[in-house]
């Protein structure tokens, strides 16, 4: 089961990969990126001089690692979970935050200036998104009264979240772009700084980071359909149907956003999620509070 | 030739071989926007366009590639993972770059076959048994000074920036203020003595990736990084610490005592920033092959974090000795005036004719003014339009770029004045759309901001996003009749630049199509009196001036103002405490020509 | 049991063996991360001992935490990447002073405590945060609210001297 599980993260990333060509190039070709893949496995893996190896090395697999952690306490189906955790809301946070550990060495061990300033903006990054990742799900377990995964999608059968809290549905979907780092938030692998920390990364060690990426946004994107848009609930069809739709629709939207808009600058980020992000966060507490109250009585 | 990995090719490999070349990324040289105002798109012809060379497969080689280009061509090369391979587009694989695996003409039609057959090339040899090992040689530009001014030069060239030692501060030669315990340092300075003093430039050789990866397991060759290019970097960083009033000190040697060494005591010589923390400063190459950046600007940001306190530019990145070309026959004088700049080498042109014909002997030419409005006009367009182009890149809006390319391919490709007609209405709704875009707006609103600068030192389009009303087109009796007003702006910041640069190209549209020419009949130089003529344009990037004296059918002198080395002096107030990404933005806004700075 | 307390041993180990390492490397990036792995071995030591939300905290606040460290430190120290192996260590017979009297005081206070009966059943880690909450916002609601608001102000204070003192 826990194999299948995997598996279908794979295949899910897969799909991922190949929604974000089809958003680059235009054309819907389903073999191109494993064709990439196994292109990039194809040539050399160089090591640049004098890196800190230990972290150079260990970006990649921890990166893929902190990837598939928060994807594992996402439910697929009823029971169908690759870890059943009590605290399975938080766990998502806790394994994203490795997400920006795994940045920080992949910026410092490469031993480069642009890749070093791709880690510490992804620092600034992470300072104005935590808290817009956190404090939704809050609210959102506010109403299931409970940070089990499957409870969360339980207590959305009146109605999904998306449309009961729709200020935190909004701030936590820009929150997990951010997480993900896809355009407009691609700060620490920008173009304008030689691709950052992505950038000294060559042959299989690429193709791991850029397989944890797209897991990444895979699990993000499930985040945001567990959370907010009532996972597996869904008329007719199975309940696993319904989650894989979500989650890939709202991976399309997540990657179809960023074409149009230029990156953004790093101080407007923090200015915006912390004078605008968090009082709204709070604002959406508040406000789920209040109606669990008044709809408890 | 194309350079393999070392390994037989077994059946496996010669079907991952396949694979790789189908997936072909090109490191373009001197940068796209050179191979767009030739005419080129690599990505219309497969291959895509990569960021840094550790990603690219291919190393494009487009247009003219000056000596000291071609040198920091081969470090990227060098960067470049196995197999690579070089594609020659108009031009051949300059020394000390080794063979191009494919050459043709500057030609799209040619592009596309190029890449066809690099494929197979690829498919056939991606992996060898014989290694042909490329040291890119880092034999410094020719002039024979102080080695330690080589090796700061070279290490500008460099597109990819190495911190030496791992320490985020310790690129620039910082010994470490404890004696006895810098035995590595001993090492590298004993090193970097002794090939301080090259016996005969273009000799060091440093040895590059031989090293392979077998099954994960990374052979012992790689240890010995201990480089030269890294020694060339300590001398390199020990002479640029010690030039006065670099601001860029060294952390002084202090006696041993006892082994306790206060921060405050270590850190009390390094420069101050605003916000009065002592850190060390950095100072990172951002060309002058990168991409985003025009290709060939060598610039170097002196970074504390991530802000930049100081910005400068090599100006010899592209030298390419052109003063000596230009006397000779006054026939042939347009088209070799034309090299200065692969950018807007139609605008040189008109310039040259323009000078030319006001040393005739006839009367004005009607006919070639129009033509020389429109070739000028075109020139204008196609050049803003290649300018927004790489200016998405930097900003990393995918849907601006593929918008200006396409627009660019198709205002190149218009045959005619009608067709050019017609393609003013798609010009106008884009620039509609992307003015009307707030996130663009927000993104480029007071950054590389240039407010109290004098624009009466500016030139071009940045000298109107100030407000100044500086235009040779002004005092042209032929573009008064046309009703032309310079577009003017007062914001003085990156957003005002893309602004003018908008407008301007819907304006030049307009005049294209009221010129009703595209292009410039030849002068007829048999008329061209001895003596001296003068001639000013307006340029993509702002006003130029030449004199010329002929004497005897042979152009003697000729004397040029271009309007780069105008806005060049803007480059420290649009960067200076900006952070990294901004101060990009601000120097992509002056729309610098790197090419126009060398002469 | 064994399977706990095998599980227990190893994240002890680790704990350690990289609590170790924060000093004896050179590299300030790799001791910050080194102290990240310790903290991480705790939180596993947490889960292991079935205390899920404490040990799940744990893995989020120090990844976050020690990871904002190691950027400190590549801002701060001198050196880094700790190629120049400079001796970052001073105070040597004052510190290992301390750590050998902390150290004894800690395993007296291990050992000679009255710790109780070992606990025979835990109640299930959803029963656990419910509780947890319970007891947040009853009986210890005054001191978490105390500490919450005195770390707010120390944030807003601290911001408010910076940004006055680069105004002067």
């Amino acid at each position: 089961m826990n194999l299948w599980l995997l598996l279908l993260i794979l295949a899910g990333a897969y799909l991922v990969a190949v929604i974000e060509n089809w958003v680059v190039t235009g054309r819907l070709r389903l073999l191109a990126p494993l064709l990439a893949g196994i292109a990039l496995l194809g040539r050399e893996s160089l090591v640049p001089r004098l890196p800190d190896r230990l972290l150079f090395e260990t970006a990649p697999p921890l990166l893929l690692a902190a990837a598939i952690l928060s994807m594992a306490v996402l439910p697929l189906a009823p029971g169908t979970v690759l870890v059943d955790l009590a605290t399975g809301a938080l766990f998502v946070n806790a394994a994203l935050a490795y997400v920006m550990v795994a940045v920080v060495m992949a910026g410092w061990g490469p031993d480069a200036a642009y890749a070093m300033i791709g880690g510490w903006r992804f620092l600034g990054q992470l300072v104005a998104y935590s808290m817009l990742i956190v404090m939704p799900i809050t609210a959102v377990a506010m109403r299931a009264q409970s940070l089990v995964t499957t409870a969360i999608v339980s207590s959305q059968a009146p109605l999904p979240n998306a449309v009961a809290q729709p200020l935190g549905f909004l701030l936590f979907f820009l929150a997990a772009m951010a997480v993900a780092f896809l355009p407009p938030f691609d700060l620490p692998t920008a173009s304008d700084l030689a691709d950052g920390v992505f950038g000294e990364y060559t042959g299989a060690r690429l193709a791991i980071l850029r397989l944890a990426r797209l897991v990444l946004v895979l699990s993000l994107a499930t985040a945001v359909t567990v959370f907010y848009l009532g996972g597996w609930l869904g008329p007719l069809l199975p309940p696993a149907f319904w989650t894989i739709v979500k989650t890939l629709a709202v991976a399309a939207v997540m990657l179809l956003g960023g074409r149009y808009l230029p990156r953004t600058r790093s101080d407007h980020l923090l200015e915006w999620s912390w004078k605008l992000g968090i009082p709204l966060a709070l604002v959406n507490i508040f406000w789920v509070g209040i109606t669990l109250l008044v709809v408890q009585r | 030739m194309l350079e393999a990995r070392r390994g037989r090719p077994t059946w496996e490999r010669r079907l991952l071989a396949r694979l790789l070349s189908h997936h072909l990324t090109a490191f373009v040289i001197p940068g796209l926007e050179v191979a767009h105002a030739c005419g080129l798109d690599p990505e219309a012809a497969g291959l895509s366009p990569a960021a840094t060379p550790r990603h690219a497969a291919v190393l494009l080689l487009v247009g003219e590639v000056p000596p000291s280009l071609a040198h920091a061509a081969a470090v990227v090369y060098a960067q470049m993972p196995r197999p690579r391979a070089i594609l020659a587009v108009g031009t051949d694989s300059p020394p000390p770059l080794p063979g191009a695996s494919v050459t043709v003409p500057a030609m799209q039609e040619d592009l596309v076959a190029a890449v066809q057959q690099l494929r197979a090339v690829m498919a056939r040899n991606a992996w060898s048994t014989e290694l042909s090992a490329f040291d890119a040689d880092h034999a410094p530009p020719s002039d024979g000074a102080s080695p330690g001014k080589h090796g700061a030069q070279t290490e500008a060239n460099s597109h990819d920036m190495h911190l030496d030692r791992g320490t985020a501060g310790g690129v620039h030669g910082q010994t470490p203020p404890l004696e006895g315990v810098d035995k590595p340092h001993h090492d590298q300075a004993e090193m970097a003595a002794g090939h301080a003093m090259p016996p005969e430039p273009g000799t060091h050789q440093h040895h590059h990736h031989l090293m392979e990866e077998h099954g994960g397991h990374v052979q012992p060759q790689e240890v010995d990084h201990v480089r030269h290019e890294q020694e060339m970097d300590h001398v390199a960083h020990t002479s640029a610490g010690e030039d006065p009033g670099d601001g860029h000190k060294h952390l002084h040697h202090r006696e041993h005592e006892g082994g306790f060494m206060s921060m405050v005591m270590m850190t009390q010589d390094l420069p101050r920033s605003p916000d009065g923390l002592p850190m060390e400063w950095l100072e990172v190459p951002f060309g002058p092959l990168f991409p985003g950046l025009p290709g060939g600007l060598a610039l170097t940001f002196t970074l504390d974090g991530d802000t930049v306190t100081r910005a400068s530019l090599t100006q010899s990145a592209v030298a390419r000795g052109l003063a000596a070309t230009w006397s000779g026959p006054v026939s042939g004088f347009p088209t070799r005036f034309a090299r200065l700049d692969p950018l807007a080498g139609d605008a040189y042109r008109v310039l040259a004719v323009r000078a030319l014909e006001a040393m005739r002997a006839t009367t004005v030419d009607r006919t070639l003014a129009w033509s020389c409005i429109g070739v000028m006009e075109r020139q204008r367009a196609l050049s803003h339009l290649t300018w927004l182009a790489s200016f998405a890149w930097l900003l990393g809006d995918r849907w601006l770029r593929a918008r200006a390319i396409s627009l660019l391919q198709r205002l190149r490709g218009a045959p005619d004045v009608d067709s050019v007609a017609r393609l003013r209405p798609g010009v106008d709704r884009f620039v509609d759309r992307v003015r009307s875009m707030p996130p663009l707006r927000w993104r480029l609103q007071g950054v590389g901001g240039f407010e109290g600068a004098d624009t009466a030192r500016l030139r071009g389009p940045v000298a109107r996003a100030a407000g100044g009303d500086e235009d040779a087109r002004t005092g042209d009796p032929l573009y008064h009749d046309l009703g032309f007003t310079p577009v003017l702006r007062h914001g003085a910041d990156a957003w005002s630049c893309l602004e003018v640069r908008l407008a301007e190209m819907r304006q030049s549209l307009d005049l294209m199509v009221a010129a009703g020419a595209l292009s410039a009949p030849d002068l007829d130089t048999s008329m061209v009196r001895d003596g001296t003529g003068m001639a000013t344009v307006e340029t993509p990037r702002g006003r130029s001036t030449l004199h010329l004296t002929v004497s005897g059918g042979l152009v003697q002198t000729v004397d040029l103002d271009a309007p780069s080395t105008y806005n060049m002096e803007l480059l420290q107030t649009v960067t200076f405490q900006q952070e990294v990404s901004d101060a990009l933005v601000g120097v992509v806004s002056l729309d610098l020509s790197p090419w126009e700075l060398d002469r | 049991m064994t399977v706990q307390a095998g599980a227990l041993a190893l994240f002890g180990l680790a704990a350690l063996w990289f609590g170790m390492a924060v000093f004896r490397t050179h590299s300030m990036v790799r001791s910050a991360f080194s102290l990240l792995t310790t903290m991480a071995a705790l939180g596993g030591m947490f889960l292991a001992m079935q205390a899920e939300f404490l040990g799940v905290l744990q893995l989020m606040m120090m990844a976050t935490e020690m990871a904002i460290m190691a950027i400190f430190m590549m801002m701060y120290m001198m050196d880094p990447g700790g190629l120049g192996q400079m001796e970052m260590t001073h105070q040597k017979r004052l510190s290992l002073l301390a750590g050998i009297v902390g150290g004894l005081a800690g395993l007296a206070l291990a050992v000679a405590s009255a710790w109780g009966p070992v606990a025979s059943r835990v109640p299930n880690p959803a029963r656990q945060t419910h509780d947890l909450g319970i007891e947040l916002l009853g009986r210890s609601m005054l001191i978490f609210e105390t500490a919450g608001v005195s770390i707010l102000v120390a944030m807003i204070a601290a911001t408010t001297v910076v940004i006055s003192r680069r105004h002067e």
